[in-house]
């Protein structure tokens, strides 16, 4: 039913809490443009991880999971250019 | 030509829809409607990013970082339940328990981090920064104890260990409404704690 093993699973696990972890540290008070854009990048990576690994969307018909893509992309689109002022 | 020696080893199964077409159109509907209020709150950001960010100095990112680690837990225990209903393990039924344990610590987290906000006197009505945040958050936590309720009718249906087609059907929709739960707070914990 899946292609998945359980050791990708914790695999994605760990990834995903480090990256946690990798947003808080590049999180300061500042406002470094940079800074931002590189957690937002990284919350929209962490949210296809989850889609593809956790939702089992890696084994879903692919339309849905250009779906998940596009709104991936569409919304860290939309709030970095919003943020850095060209929406 | 395609000979017994170079084919894949690992063949991929057939596409597979996890959970029913319903779910995924609740799931998708629902995304795009925070994705219009995580864009809303960005522009209402870039237009006070000073008081945004004194406000944001208010909040614990310590707190918002446990709830994530929570939710994420939660997810793997969710996904782990899922293969485990499929399997016939018998484990499904304490994988979607624990998932559930995660969610309660997230609940209880969520409510005593309002309430200490609310000790402040701080309130969704203290300025638009806290708007956003109660009503984003506050729905989000709506999300959460959905899910809890949903996790806790999965572990009664997985306490079987083999399940028929349909209750893995059921199984699947409720772990991907579980896993939208960590998807929108995977984007609202930087937005309301990391963004500045």
């Amino acid at each position: 039913m899946t292609t998945t093993t359980d050791r990708a699973v914790l695999g994605v696990w760990t990834l995903l809490i480090t990256a946690t972890v990798v947003s808080v540290a590049l999180s300061d008070n500042a406002m470094s443009r940079t800074g931002t854009i590189a957690i937002l990048s990284i919350a929209f990576a962490k949210v296809y991880l989850v889609g593809l690994y956790f939702m089992e969307l890696r084994d879903a018909p692919r339309p849905l999971r250009y779906v998940v893509a596009a709104w991936c992309i569409a919304t860290w689109a939309a709030l970095t250019g919003i943020y850095v002022g060209v929406c | 030509m395609a000979t017994a020696a170079n084919a894949p080893t690992h063949p991929r199964t057939a596409p597979h829809l996890p959970g029913e077409t319903g779910v995924w159109v609740f799931i998708i509907g629902d995304m795009v409607a925070f994705a219009v209020m995580f864009g809303s709150y960005m522009y209402e950001q870039r237009g006070a990013p000073l008081s945004f960010l004194a406000s944001q100095q208010a909040l614990d990112v310590t707190v918002g970082t446990i709830n994530t680690v929570l939710l994420l837990t939660g997810s793997l225990f969710v996904a782990y339940g899922v293969r485990a209903a499929r399997a016939g393990t018998g484990r499904a039924s304490v994988l979607f328990g624990l998932g559930f344990a995660c969610g309660l610590g997230f609940v209880i987290n969520k409510a005593v981090e309002f309430g200490g906000k609310f000790a402040d006197g701080i309130n969704p009505t203290t300025d638009t920064f806290f708007a956003y945040f109660f009503f984003m958050a506050g729905v989000h936590l709506l999300h959460v104890l959905g899910g809890m309720a949903v996790l806790a009718y999965l572990g009664r249906v997985a306490r079987r260990p083999v399940l028929n087609g349909k209750e893995i059907r059921v199984v699947e929709n409720g772990a991907s409404y579980w896993h939208l739960v960590d998807v929108l707070w995977i984007v609202l914990f930087p937005l309301l704690y990391l963004v500045h």
